[in-house]
């Protein structure tokens, strides 16, 4: 019964991890060692959990994060253009416009122009609605300053990036 | 937010009547289909990963668009082309020998196709005959 939040949550903590990575590959990685990481928890310790879904949306989050700043090296090498990885989806995810656009080709293509750490702000912020709803995230040793966004110099370019994405 | 909102909230049935004008003027080489169906300011972005031939760089502009798609059908006569959902949208999949060779993801704007995204890196084809398991 321990991984039952898990289960529950497994399909939103995939998306989070798809729509931080562009690729479905490293998203499964990812949220295998989120289960990983909430199995070795203990009983007792995931019982204390009051929250467990944005409980498990944290570690994903950081997980992807990291994930994402390896990725990001070895993307810089990539013969031309990259593109996320496409998924089949289901007609549901097509009738929910706000989802459907939060995980388009467009917006993950524009998402891939963010460093690591302002695409985890946009996708836990902007893209992934739901996880608005839950409590602020704590990605970041010293969270985002008043606006959430953070301060790296490129802060002209991020509401462009977002907003310019078709 | 709210215009790009806005913008994005075209309907499924509007994309498909969009994309299916689109695959009918690219498989048949109706350059003047293609032009009507494209955007003026239209982008292609290909994907090869270095493994699949593509567009190395973004091609913009109609004119030039079409005259690299109207060669489609001379090159691959035989292409199987079908619409299917990716990412919660109208999306094209390119067959030409009964084998999955190319995914194409679109933007549609004012009935019109403003960005095509063409998808060819072998790598990142291999998810497309299962439903991912995308949840909000």
């Amino acid at each position: 019964m321990t991984d039952d939040a898990f289960i529950t949550y497994r399909g939103l903590l995939f998306s989070v991890a798809y729509e931080m990575l562009g690729s479905a590959a490293d998203a499964e990685d990812v949220v295998q060692e989120t289960w990983l990481r909430w199995a070795d928890m203990g009983d007792a310790a995931r019982a204390g959990v009051r929250d467990p879904r944005a409980y498990l949306i944290r570690i994903v989050s950081r997980q992807a994060l990291n994930r994402l700043r390896t990725l990001a090296r070895q993307r810089e090498d990539y013969v031309g253009e990259w593109l996320p990885e496409p998924l089949l989806t289901s007609p549901d995810v097509a009738e929910d416009v706000e989802f459907a656009e939060s995980v388009s080709i467009a917006m993950l293509a524009v998402l891939e122009t963010l460093g690591p750490t302002e695409r985890a702000v946009f996708v836990l912020r902007e893209g992934c609605s739901t996880c608005r709803t839950t409590r602020s995230p704590r990605l970041w040793a010293n969270p985002p300053q008043q606006s959430g966004r953070p301060r790296t110099g490129r802060e002209s370019t991020w509401p462009r990036a977002a907003r310019g994405w078709r | 937010m709210a215009a790009r909102r806005a913008r994005m909230a075209v309907s499924r049935a509007e994309q498909q009547q969009v994309v299916e004008r689109f695959i009918a003027a690219l498989t048949t080489g109706d350059v003047q289909g293609l032009m009507d169906v494209l955007a003026p300011d239209v982008v292609v972005v290909g994907d090869g990963g270095g493994l699949a031939p593509t567009v190395r760089h973004p091609v913009t502009g109609r004119e030039l668009v079409v005259s690299y798609l109207s060669c489609f059908s001379r090159f691959a006569p035989d292409a199987k082309v079908d619409t299917l959902l990716l990412n919660g949208a109208v999306a094209a999949r390119i067959d030409p020998a009964g084998e999955l060779d190319t995914a194409i993801a679109f933007v549609v704007e004012d009935g019109r196709i403003a960005r095509i995204y063409a998808i060819r890196n072998p790598h990142k084809l291999g998810r497309l005959d299962a439903v991912a398991e995308l949840q909000r």
